[in-house]
């Protein structure tokens, strides 16, 4: 059953992948713009075989069909192509930038999510008291506040003035990066046998996923609340006080776990957006992640990049609502897929 | 509240090992190599590749000018005098055509293979044979020839007085030849499509320079090591490594802590906050880029600007005191053309004072009493760091007053390179940054036979016979008087507008000694000290 049903899921992603990449192509390519004007020097504008060398290469000389169809089967081969500005398989780069913004991602996740779901049963116990609005001025603080702001200041007051965090990047600037096995850093320190790069590691980590955590922090602490709220005002929570059921558990065991289907959305649908890549917080912290390379890629037109950067962001928006959608079945056994 | 309850404790646990992490610091890092390592913190984005003969952005520019030597070069404090670099010597034949260069003996590359004419040959072949972006440093050569393991003859199509200021520049640096054709390398006339050398030359250098770059991860780091083998004077740092930081208000915070040495990215509004003492000091220097108008002669484009006259009178409107004191915050200089301040022929004598009476009178003579209508294009990102809104934002103020009216046109940085090199603009704000340090790369791209006269559809048959004259021509004080005499035709003519030819900053450790700013690839880091 199981098996039919991730048969269907994946035939239907081939369809959204196909649309999502045939828009993204005609979208760039309907730029009115010269995609080589950034990567070619003035002087060299001056010899046309230096430009006809580039049009060749990249086959900018073929129709728009043609560009099309021979990129589509080169994808269909694993190669996403080469890209115009970093001249090399646009595959390497996405292998290179991903780990940085899937770790950044994971550690934002778990701040966001450890404190996020507490904070909105807190709330929502407390319902319209001190602890609501005190839970309401912490979420709609982190959402609000731009969060190049938020990283500046965090970095100013906790780098610069009171020396606690460690400055922006991965690692401390006098250390260099291990040899890449996986491209996550925190693995490759350790593959590497080297605990005080980990250490270093795993430090530069916390106060960026700190920043960018409490950013989403607001919007999971929120729907917890109001769908607990919910939850808590039927009938059956009704009848499980009246059965003398200690609120702990009413609240813990009863209600939190029906309160959970609509945040384990918001969690699946936030966390495919940092995958994609938080590129203002890439950019204060010197995190060498994915949502850079998709905007260098946008403003220069490198129409591989922007593809490849297309297609893997529809890959990881339809796996992670897929995962969301499994989860359904394991939170509520009604919805399991049959 | 079985959940929260341990969701809590969690919470607790997990925050205090976190704290405990946070706050250990690094321990006692190796002082000593601390000591001998520089660090860089700068915007490395700009990278494509580090093949020293397809280099054209200034990140793999500073990390190729320490990793592979050129027969000659240019440095602090004269950038106009040649001094030598792996040529012992050299000499010029009368008719100014023939170079013959007398290789310093012993040089060896990283590999341990010694450097010879051959490898010298091969490295300027590759360089034109690539055709890329900097291929065009070859144009003027017509043979190159070893006439034995240490002397190398390279004959021009015709004397240029330019030629050994082009051999200065970073992509005629010599590979080990040996090396890069094992890895793929070719210098034949197929080169463009049969060379496979540059992924290797990305990663690792194959020079005889001062330094080695042993690894690069593009938006994370550069890493240099010196040069066991290095002929020259040792450098005094091991170890220099380039840490990608993409704002200059981190990399501030950074030199202030002591986890940077150097800061590349400051603009004007950064240098305005910080207090310089002991933990960080600025240094400024002019730069040779070029921040201008284009303004079209064609017909086609404006009937309005084909005209001489509009074109003086935009000239004449705008308030150049006034850019450089509010714009970039008096971190500028103005040379009367486009021949920068600072080499033969940039000139601050004649520059044009703003009248905007005089503009008036001229577009009344023009036949447009009433004022004429223009656009102005413009991309959004900064002009090699000085901000474009406020300045054509300024530009259109400052026309208003002559009663010229122009509309602003922003644009996507790719959409409006696009339109210029079409020739598609009426008014074109730009910038240019320089390929090597002679007059005759300037009055070639903005009044020869370049890109920008194409794009602005200017030629004026005098001033191209001056620029073939003083690019042939070997005496510097009659080439200066050549440039001179170009410089007052353009002004007349209006092909472009100069408006500022900004300053350069970086922030300093101020414990590090030696440091210039280079006009071409920012820092030679073998200079530098502790």
């Amino acid at each position: 059953m199981l098996l039919t049903y991730l048969g269907r899921r994946m035939v239907l992603a081939v369809v959204a992948l196909f649309g999502v990449v045939l828009t993204a192509f005609l979208v760039a390519h309907s730029v009115p713009a010269d995609p080589l004007a950034t990567v070619l020097s003035e002087q060299a504008t001056k010899d046309p075989s230096i430009r006809a060398a580039y049009v060749k290469r990249w086959g900018l000389d073929r129709t728009l069909p043609e560009q099309f169809g021979a990129y589509l089967a080169n994808v269909l081969r694993g190669d996403l192509g080469e890209s115009f500005t970093t001249r090399r398989p646009v595959l390497q780069d996405l292998k290179q930038f991903l780990p940085a913004t899937v770790e950044l991602s994971l550690a934002a996740l778990a701040v966001a999510v450890c404190f996020g779901v507490p904070l909105g049963v807190w709330a929502a116990v407390h319902h319209n008291r001190l602890p609501d609005h005190a839970a309401r001025a912490v979420s709609l603080v982190g959402a609000a506040s731009p969060i190049f702001w938020t990283g500046l200041i965090a970095l100013y007051v906790f780098y610069y003035l009171l020396e606690w965090a460690p400055g922006p990047g991965r690692l401390d600037s006098h250390q260099t990066m291990p040899p890449r096995v996986t491209g996550f850093l925190l693995v490759d320190s350790l593959a590497a046998g080297n605990l005080e790069l980990f250490a270093s590691a795993l430090r530069h980590l916390i106060l960026p996923a700190l920043v960018l955590g409490w950013f989403i922090l607001g919007i999971i602490a929120r729907t917890t609340r109001s769908s607990l709220l919910e939850v808590l005002a039927t009938d059956y929570v009704r009848t499980a006080r009246a059965k003398g059921l200690g609120e702990g558990l009413v609240v813990g065991f009863h209600a939190l776990r029906n309160a959970l289907i609509p945040v384990v959305t918001i969690i699946g649908l936030t966390f495919a957006g940092l995958l994609s890549g938080a590129v203002l917080t890439e950019t204060v912290f010197a995190w060498p992640g994915i949502g850079r390379y998709a905007v260098t890629a946008s403003t220069r037109l490198d129409y591989p990049a922007i593809l490849g950067v297309t297609m893997l962001t529809a890959v990881i928006y339809i796996t992670v609502n897929l995962i969301v959608d499994l989860l359904y079945g394991v939170l509520d056994p009604r919805i399991r897929v049959r | 509240m079985l959940v929260t309850r341990n969701v809590m404790r969690f919470l607790a646990v997990s925050t205090l090992g976190l704290a405990v992490v946070l706050l250990a610091g690094g321990g006692p890092v190796q002082a000593q190599s601390r000591q001998e390592t520089l660090i860089i913190a700068r915007n490395i984005d700009d990278y494509v590749t580090n093949d020293v003969h397809r280099t054209y952005e200034y990140t793999s520019q500073i990390l190729d000018t320490a990793a592979y030597d050129t027969l000659v070069t240019v440095d602090a404090p004269d950038f106009t005098k040649i001094q030598p670099r792996l040529a012992a010597s050299w000499t010029v034949s009368p008719d100014g055509t023939t170079y013959t260069f007398k290789i310093r003996p012993g040089v060896k590359f990283t590999s341990g293979n010694p450097l010879t004419a051959n490898d010298v040959r091969f490295s300027l072949r590759r360089l034109k044979n690539l055709k890329d972006n900097p291929s065009f440093f070859m144009d003027p050569v017509k043979d190159i020839q070893v006439v034995d393991d240490l002397t190398i003859r390279i004959v021009l199509n015709a004397p240029d007085a330019s030629f050994l200021a082009a051999l200065a520049a970073v992509p005629c640096g010599v590979a080990d030849s040996k090396v890069v054709m094992a890895k793929g390398g070719t210098d034949a006339d197929d080169a463009k499509d049969k060379d496979k050398a540059t992924e290797w030359l990305n990663n690792q250098s194959e020079g005889s320079g001062p330094y080695k770059l042993v690894s690069f991860t593009k938006n994370v780091e550069a890493v240099l090591e010196r040069n066991a083998g290095y002929w020259g004077k040792k450098p005094y740092f091991a170890k220099v490594i380039f840490k990608h930081v993409p704002t200059g208000t981190t990399q501030r915070e950074m030199v202030e802590r002591g986890d940077a040495d150097v800061a590349h990215d400051f603009d004007v509004d950064i240098v305005a906050k910080i207090t310089q003492g002991p933990k960080i000091k600025i240094l400024e220097g002019l730069s040779m880029n070029q921040v201008y108008v284009g303004v079209t002669n064609s017909a086609e484009m404006s009937k309005e600007l084909a005209d001489k006259r509009v074109r003086q009178a935009v000239a004449y409107a705008i308030d150049y005191d006034g850019i450089i004191k509010g714009i970039v915050r008096g971190a500028g200089e103005r040379p009367s053309t486009m021949i920068p301040l600072g080499i033969l022929g940039g000139d601050k004598s004649l520059a044009r004072k703003r009248d905007v009476a005089k503009a008036k009178q001229l577009l009344t003579e023009a036949g447009y009493p009433n004022g004429v209508e223009l656009k102005l294009t413009y991309w959004t990102a900064p002009l090699l760091g000085v901000a474009s809104e406020p300045l054509a934002a300024k530009l259109q103020a400052d026309l208003a007053q002559a009663g010229i009216k122009v509309t602003l046109d922003p644009k996507e940085r790719s959409v409006a390179i696009a339109e210029y090199r079409a020739g598609k603009i009426q008014l074109m704000l730009a910038s240019w940054s320089p390929d090597y340090l002679d007059p005759d790369p300037y009055a070639d791209a903005f009044y020869g036979a370049g890109p920008v006269p194409k794009r602005v559809k200017y030629s004026n048959p005098k001033v191209n016979d001056i620029i073939a004259t003083a690019k042939k021509e070997q005496d510097p004080k009659k080439r200066e008087a050549l440039y001179m005499e170009m410089n007052k035709i353009a002004l007349e003519d209006v092909p472009e507008i100069m408006l500022v030819q900004p300053k350069n900053f970086v922030g300093l450790n101020p414990a590090i000694k030696g440091y210039a700013i280079h006009p071409i690839w920012w820092v030679t880091v073998a200079n530098l000290s502790r």
